[in-house]
């Protein structure tokens, strides 16, 4: 099984995508959307995911609360706040243009 | 900056963070199980599967922390706690770990204290950088006759003096000062007091204010106007110790023609007007009271020498100033020599620099010293360190392997590291408050001017652990801590995790430990070849013939509360002798004007008469000894020829003279000096002594100073009539010496009696034994030998430690090797030699580069030793050979271990 490591600073940026896309979000939902979308396991355990959630938090760009789920259980629900909406479009901005930047490199390297 | 905020709060909040997050995570254990039962899984498997998925909490909770608090903070407390417990589970470690560390830092301290307050802390006067004393060089040819050898003064000419203090630019300041002795009768007591007559601008200079009362003003440096005095806060508690002191008189007695009266009229009253403050004892640490006296040109022409303090001009150099000096005094006198035998006219001396010159270089040697121990210390904590992380392996691997990061495992032995360096620290500091004790009670002498300075420790009363000393412990304990700490941390905070949990026996074999090993018993070696030399040459010292028998003496003075002429002293002196013989237990009494040691030195030129010719022996001086005729037996010194002074020779009576064997063989060379004639006093008044014995030499000056040639002068045949201008018969006052059965303390209580029956207010004073005086002479010699090999003993015993420590440590780990040579059949004795093999390479490798570096460093010893070379052969190879015995007997004990490993056992263990 392949192993991905998730590049350094951008789990923040799926977390805030995820978020901004699925609406409010507990860390296991979280986790579940992510394994999801990677299609395979992405290698997240809940020591990379729990400190970016707090990191999140402390920037003001999303914001927790106790609420129930569908089963009646208690969870941490996390939305994306104004100001996370706002570092969202930066941050992919800038993930672009990395982004673009890299492949150009590793294609022209090729 | 938002996300620091909230990380400081985070760090206050920890524990509602932490059950939060508990809280949250259980909450994801919940939904993951969930999840896995929906897909059909047993309830005992849901949780487990959730559990595994979940990871590891505590890690999460780790990085979590991490993330939400200033991490360093917290993880101290967690560090220190965590710590705390590993070392309390390694008493015996811990115990080795930080004695050493103490004995290093708390060293360090006490020395930092001595140098801190002698050499670095300014003195306690305004702006005292810029104090400087005068020396003055003089020419042979400006001093008697013309024909004088080169002469150094610590004063000067007064005539230069006023002359400088007129019209020097570079010279903000100059005072001038000389000594006083005088005797004030305080409460039926009569009391020596030593003190100095001071120029108008030597309080004002040095910017102290007086604790009570006023210093002088100018008008009172005018003669009649000068009857005033300001005490030393010491002398002031003799008196009780109140401000009402002021306005009270007192009455100096003693000899006013004696060398040290400077103008003190006895028996007139003069005012006490203030106190200095406590510690305030400028120029020297004797002086008790101050009066004023401007220093003035003789009336008969004489040059009159006072000792010169200056305070240089904003900016100005002592050379500057000293070169200005020196164009000034040739302008005066029209012309004049500015160089002296290559030196310059006048030399100006930092008044700090003069005061701790002479113990400046011992200190630096004592630093360095302490410095050695203390990385021998830190090696040897290093190599502890090393051994004991390296069997920790298994314990840094299981916390690495449930999730502590490689950053996090530094951390942590660093933390143990400096937990360790501070424990030392605080040991060591409690150490370095005792060794400043014992460095005081080293350098403790009997404080006596008259013995010299040499052996006075200069400031000693400041030496303290100060604030800075306090601080300089924190810094060496903190840099001690990272330095041992940082290697065992780096080297094995990234472990082979997997490897490690597998089989321990996989780690390498560590040559850090011999490596360092081999250091510290160079380092060891160093010190223990400079202590060689200490000791030796102390031994020598104190075992050198000093000329006398100095066992079984008291000698002592007796204070007077009435100012006797010195013909009436002799008659006093004479008296009190005769009844001291009275006392059974006396043997023999004297008295004269000097004791061996006592730095007094009348040194004239020798006139010999051959023939008819009287023929003065150029250069030549002598030193003259005025005694009573019991002197040289009391003192034990043995006549080699002809007679001593007997009770027969005295006053009216045809002169004789006993000389020693040094002037015997300089100036009587070939002949036979019993029965030839020289002659004594100045031009015009010489009186002819006959030479009737030859007495042993006698080290006069000091047991590390060649004898010098003198004669002695029965004290009753020495003229005292001013006109015939001999030396002042008592210019300190009579010495008297007992030799007698019964102990000191007895004696000097008979003494004491007969003295009061004599004159009802005397005293005794500086009453010390004879052999008292010898030890106190070589005072430094004593503590810089005691210093110097405590710490090598220190440096041996850390080393010897070290070296079985590493050999223990590699026994221990090849158990299992010797085990198979044992089985292969290996005897004991193959396996002995193996263990003892490695050892004694490394000794030797240890040995010979500390002798190397040793070779080059004992130089700097060079003006602390007597009667032998910083190359000594004998101590260079007595401290090797030493070395290598203790080193063998440290690995012997490992070897042992080698050798009866059993090889079942030792293959088995594994």
């Amino acid at each position: 099984m392949e192993r991905i490591e998730i590049l350094q600073g951008t789990l923040d940026l799926i977390v805030l995508r995820a978020l901004a896309t699925m609406g409010p979000q507990h860390a296991y939902g979280l986790a579940a959307r992510l394994e999801q979308v990677a299609e395979h396991p992405l290698m997240l355990n809940q020591g990379t995911l729990y400190p970016a959630l707090v990191r999140l938090e402390q920037n003001g760009w999303i914001k927790g609360s106790w609420q129930k789920t569908e089963n009646n259980r208690d969870a941490k629900y996390y939305a994306i706040t104004r100001a996370g909406t706002r570092a969202l479009e930066k941050q992919t901005d800038r993930w672009h243009r990395l982004a673009g930047l890299v492949n150009k490199l590793l294609v022209d390297e090729r | 900056m938002r996300r620091f905020l909230a990380r400081l709060i985070g760090t206050a909040r920890q524990a509602r963070a932490d059950a939060e997050l508990e809280r949250e995570m259980a909450a994801h254990l919940a939904l993951l199980e969930d999840g896995f039962r929906r897909r059909g899984l047993a309830a005992a498997d849901a949780r487990a599967a959730a559990q595994r998925a979940l990871g590891s909490a505590a890690y999460a909770r780790d990085l979590h922390r991490d993330a939400r608090s200033v991490a360093c903070l917290d993880d101290l407390g967690r560090d220190l706690r965590y710590a705390l417990r590993t070392l309390r589970r390694a008493p015996g470690f811990t115990f080795v770990v930080v004695m050493t560390l103490a004995l290093g830092i708390g060293a360090n301290t006490a020395i930092f204290s001595v140098v801190n307050s002698v050499l670095i802390r300014p003195l306690p006067y305004t702006d005292s950088a810029r104090l400087v004393r005068v020396w003055e060089n003089v020419p042979g040819a400006e001093i008697g006759n013309g024909k004088g050898p080169n002469r150094r003064y610590a004063a000067m000419d007064v005539a230069d003096l006023l002359a400088v203090s007129e019209r020097s630019r570079a010279l903000a300041n100059v005072a001038a000062f000389s000594f006083a002795r005088a005797t004030i009768t305080i409460d039926g007591d009569a009391t020596r007091m030593d003190g100095f007559g001071v120029s108008p601008g030597f309080f004002p200079m040095l910017g102290v204010a007086p604790l009570v009362g006023r210093t002088f003003a100018p008008e009172e440096s005018i003669a009649g106007g000068d009857r005033v005095l300001v005490l030393a806060y010491d002398a002031w508690q003799r008196f009780g110790g109140d401000a009402r002191v002021l306005g009270r008189t007192v009455a100096f007695t003693g000899n006013s023609l004696g060398w040290f009266s400077d103008g003190i009229v006895p028996e007139v009253p003069y005012t006490i007007v203030g106190v200095m403050p406590p510690g305030f004892h400028f120029p020297y640490d004797n002086a008790q009271f101050w009066i004023p006296r401007a220093p003035a040109r003789s009336p008969d022409g004489r040059p009159v020498r006072r000792e010169t303090v200056a305070r240089l001009a904003d900016g100005v150099t002592p050379v500057a100033a000293a070169a200005e000096m020196a164009a000034i005094r040739s302008d005066v006198r029209g012309a004049s020599t500015s160089m002296v035998g290559g030196r310059p006219r006048y030399e100006l001396i930092p008044v700090q620099d003069e005061l701790t010159g002479p113990v400046r270089p011992a200190l630096l040697v004592l630093m360095a010293a302490v410095g050695v121990v203390l990385l021998i210390a830190c090696v040897n904590v290093a190599n502890l360190l090393l051994a004991r992380t390296a069997s920790r392996q298994r314990e840094i691997a299981v916390r690495a392997a449930i999730g502590a990061g490689p950053g996090r495992l530094v951390r942590q032995l660093i933390t143990e590291s400096l937990l360790l360096a501070g424990l030392g620290g605080v040991l060591g500091i409690a150490l370095a408050f005792g060794g400043v004790r014992l460095f005081r009670l080293l350098a403790t002498t009997l404080g006596r001017s008259d013995l010299g300075l040499a052996s006075v420790f200069p400031r000693l009363s400041e030496v303290s652990v100060d604030a800075a000393a306090l601080g300089y412990a924190l810094a060496v304990s903190i840099a001690t801590g990272l330095v041992f700490g940082l290697a065992p941390a780096l080297r094995h905070a990234r472990p082979r995790h997997a490897a490690l949990l597998r089989d321990l026996s996989a780690s390498p074999r560590s040559t850090i430990g011999g490596s360092l090993v081999v250091v510290e018993i160079a380092l060891a070696t160093v010190l223990l070849v400079g202590a060689g030399l200490l000791i030796t040459s102390f031994v020598k010292l104190s075992t050198v013939d000093p000329g006398f028998e100095p066992a079984h003496v008291l000698t002592f003075q007796v204070l007077q509360s009435t100012s006797p002429r010195p013909e009436e002293q002799r008659v006093f002196a004479e008296t009190f002798v005769e009844r001291l013989r009275g006392v059974p237990e006396v043997q023999s009494a004297a008295y004269g004007r000097q004791l061996p040691l006592v730095q007094l030195q009348d040194s004239l030129t020798v006139t010999l008469r051959r023939g008819d010719v009287d023929v003065t022996l150029a250069g030549e001086g002598a030193d003259v000894r005025f005694v009573s005729r019991d002197y040289l037996k009391t003192m034990g010194i043995p006549i080699v020829a002809g007679r001593g002074l007997t009770e027969a020779d005295g006053e009216g009576r045809p002169g004789v003279v006993v000389i020693n064997d040094a002037l015997a063989r300089r100036s009587f060379a070939g002949s036979t000096p019993v029965g030839q004639i020289i002659l004594f006093g100045p031009q015009g008044h010489r009186v002819p002594l006959e030479i009737v014995g030859v007495a042993g030499n006698v080290r006069q000056f000091g047991l590390d100073r060649a004898p010098e040639p003198q004669y002695f002068m029965d004290i009753r045949q020495v003229p005292t009539d001013p006109a015939l201008r001999a030396p002042p018969l008592f210019p300190v006052g009579a010495y008297y010496s007992v030799r007698a059965t019964a102990d000191a303390g007895a004696i000097a209580a008979a003494a004491r009696a007969i003295a009061r029956q004599l004159d009802p207010h005397a005293t005794l004073t500086d009453v010390a034994t004879m052999e008292q005086i010898v030890s106190n002479s070589i005072t430094r010699p004593r503590m810089y030998a005691a210093l110097v090999g405590v710490f090598a003993a220190v440096a041996l015993a850390l080393a010897v430690i070290g070296l079985y420590g590493v050999m223990a440590y590699s026994v221990a780990q090849r158990t299992r090797e010797i085990g198979v040579r044992v089985a292969l059949g290996a005897e004991r004795r193959d396996v002995m030699r193996l263990v003892l093999r490695r050892s004694l390479l490394l000794t030797a490798a240890g040995i010979a580069l500390g002798v190397a570096f040793a070779a080059g460093l004992t130089r700097y010893l060079e003006s602390m030793l007597f009667g032998l070379r910083p190359l000594d052969a004998a101590t260079f190879a007595g401290v090797a050979a030493m070395f290598a015995a203790a080193a063998t007997l440290a690995s012997y004990v490992p070897a042992r271990r080698a050798a009866s490993v059993d090889p079942l056992v030792a293959l088995r263990e594994e």
